[in-house]
């Protein structure tokens, strides 16, 4: 039987060292603050791990994931505030919604090359984000509001404490990570590597181009609204300006660049750096008003330009002798 | 109703049209999305707006004056960044653009707050009347100025050397250096230029629109879906790309609701490279 899941004991004793410290960490935390940032890097590095599937892997580039990140933070507070169901089971329903609805729009913009299939992507976002701030069912510009606390915490995920996010939210990005290593060696992964280095090469040794990347962009589509789902029980209150934006999408991408596309690991190293960046700016420079997002762009410029090939190529000395594509080697 | 549309739409297409024209020219030449494009219209119209309130300088005439200095910040900006991301990934390239719009309009944010400011002393304003079409004189400036932009950039892209060596440049790099065009030169000249293009952008459109760091963003959009729905890298399309995304956003907020009208421009443009994957114009 074809080995499906090629996870060598190495890598297990890294992820099993790697999540210990992760569940042992908080317990020294005593203040909220750096949980705070613990639970959103969990966030960004389950975005960052589901985008890195299409963009990363598959190389189409898609500018435009803040969609399903809505969806999946849609699904769940309507859920909890119009049906008063439980987040459990309304999440895998945002997924659901999310890899329809990639299904649907993949299929003809996965044509697109390029910047052509980031701008389409861009403006499907853009639309997603204009319809949802119009839409009076959902709440439309005010968004909704759906703390509850007449039921047990446990049924609406919704708690006091940060704890429990943190613990959920770790589970999360564990499973999607031995997704991601799972995929990483399989016949799925190369075909996506295949597709990113030369598409017409890839179909003529007999990969179905467009089914792979359909797969891969629903794959990412389901992922990322995954994590808007969490994202909104852990905040409680969504609108469309807070998880539809242009910048959420183009983030996405920067978390998977700053670590490393393409690669395990790489993301959640992107998610770490990003967010420790972004949230202690925000804490520290925020009393001029823009500070925090200038001094966070200039931090952002200087590592994408200085590290292009994102900070896992610090540690990766292997990359230096390994074997070029074709359309890396065009670039050289 | 309808020939007021139409110029109504006209004239928003023309300042997208500038908008798209310098992000066609930066698409074209070094093969980079500019997300950038649309705080060099910001910074265009807050130059015209301090002109104005510290000297009474007239907008139109403060349009060489900005042209030049946005081509100066422009050339500086290809100088320090975008030549090193030039070298990474093009991901990394788009994103550094995206990241200096960030900087751009928080910095902004910083230096002037974000205050909603008009320009007061104008010349040309006051309406014309014809009965069936009501024209305000501020419209009729982008619109004069759009057309001649256009046409001077058309003669100096297809007229001149220096022109054609960047068109070269776009058309293969490598070749172009063959025949000794100094293509590092060319690209520093087109992202001047596109910068400069989007400060006379912002000039005109200081005349009747309100002023704030964040007045740029809503045009980018608009300014890249008119550069893709055109065509790879052609000006030309680009001019026509904007032009139809003006007349799509007026006609769409007048006979359906203004909110949908962005919905209306981004379906359409999504059905466009749907069904032609190389724009409207491209080859």
């Amino acid at each position: 039987m074809r080995k499906f899941i090629n996870i060598n004991k190495y890598f297990i004793v890294k992820f099993l060292a790697g999540l210990l410290a992760a569940i042992v960490l908080p317990l020294f935390i005593k203040t909220p603050f750096p949980l705070h940032v613990m639970i959103l890097i969990c966030i960004w590095a389950i975005m960052g791990m589901g985008w890195n599937f299409i963009g990363g892997y598959a190389g189409q580039v898609s500018n435009g994931h803040a969609l399903f990140y809505g969806i999946g933070a849609y699904t769940c507070g309507i859920g909890v505030k119009n049906f008063g169901a439980s987040p459990w089971v309304t999440m895998w329903i945002g997924v659901m919604i999310s890899m329809g609805i990639a299904f649907v729009l993949g299929a003809p913009l996965l044509r697109l090359k390029g910047h052509y299939f980031a701008l389409a992507t861009m403006a499907m976002a853009e639309c997603g984000r204009i319809i949802f701030l119009n839409w009076s069912y959902v709440g439309g510009a005010t968004g909704i509001d759906f703390f509850d606390r007449s039921k047990p915490s446990w049924y609406t995920m919704q708690f006091t404490s940060k704890y429990p996010y943190y613990y959920i939210f770790l589970f999360f990005v564990a499973l999607i990570l031995l997704l991601t290593k799972g995929l990483d060696k399989s016949k799925f992964g190369y075909y996506l590597r295949a597709i990113k280095a030369n598409e017409n090469s890839a179909q003529s040794v007999g990969i179905h181009t467009a089914k792979y990347k359909l797969l891969a962009f629903m794959l990412s589509a389901g992922i990322v609204s995954l994590a808007g789902s969490l994202y909104a029980n852990y905040l409680q209150y969504i609108d469309p300006t807070v998880v539809m934006p242009l910048n959420i999408s183009m983030m996405i991408c920067l978390v998977a660049v700053m670590g490393g596309i393409g690669t395990v690991i790489g993301p959640l190293v992107g998610a770490i750096v990003l967010t420790i960046i972004s949230e202690y700016t925000r804490a520290t420079f925020s009393y001029i008003n823009g500070f925090d997002l200038f001094v966070y762009g200039v931090l952002v410029i200087i590592i994408v330009l200085y590290m292009p090939n994102g900070l896992i190529s610090l540690f990766n000395k292997k990359q230096k002798n390994k074997i070029l594509t074709p359309l890396e080697m065009e670039r050289k | 109703m309808v020939i007021q549309c139409i110029f109504e739409g006209i004239v928003i297409g023309s300042i997208l049209a500038l908008i798209a024209m310098g992000i066609a020219l930066i698409w074209g030449v070094m093969n980079v999305l500019s997300f950038s494009q649309g705080e060099f219209l910001m910074i265009g119209m807050y130059i015209t707006f301090f002109l104005n309130k510290k000297w009474g300088i007239d907008p139109i005439l403060s349009i060489p004056f900005t042209a030049i200095l946005m081509f100066l910040i422009g050339l500086l900006i290809y100088k320090t960044l975008i030549r090193k991301a030039l070298k990474g990934p093009i991901l990394s390239q788009r994103l550094i653009t995206f990241a200096l719009s960030m900087v751009l309009v928080n910095g902004m944010l910083m230096l002037v707050t974000s205050e909603f400011r008009t320009i007061q002393k104008i010349t040309f304003s006051g309406i014309i009347d014809f009965g069936f079409l009501v024209i305000s004189k501020e419209k009729l400036v982008p619109l004069t100025v759009s057309i001649l932009v256009t046409t001077v950039l058309f003669f100096f892209m297809n007229k001149t050397n220096t022109g054609k060596a960047i068109r070269a440049t776009s058309l293969d790099k490598d070749a172009a250096e063959l025949v000794g065009i100094n293509t590092e030169f060319s690209y520093a000249l087109a992202f001047g230029i596109a910068s400069a293009i989007a400060g006379i952008a912002g000039c005109v459109l200081a005349y009747y629109y309100y002023i704030t760091p964040t007045a740029g963003t809503s045009f980018l959009l608009f300014g890249l879906i008119a550069v893709a729905l055109g065509g790879f890298g052609s000006i030309f399309g680009a001019y026509i790309g904007g032009i139809l995304m003006g007349l799509v956003d007026v006609f769409a907020g007048v006979y359906f609701n203004t909110a949908f009208k962005y919905v209306a421009v981004c379906v359409l443009f999504m059905l466009v490279v749907s069904l032609r994957p190389k724009g409207l114009f491209g080859k």
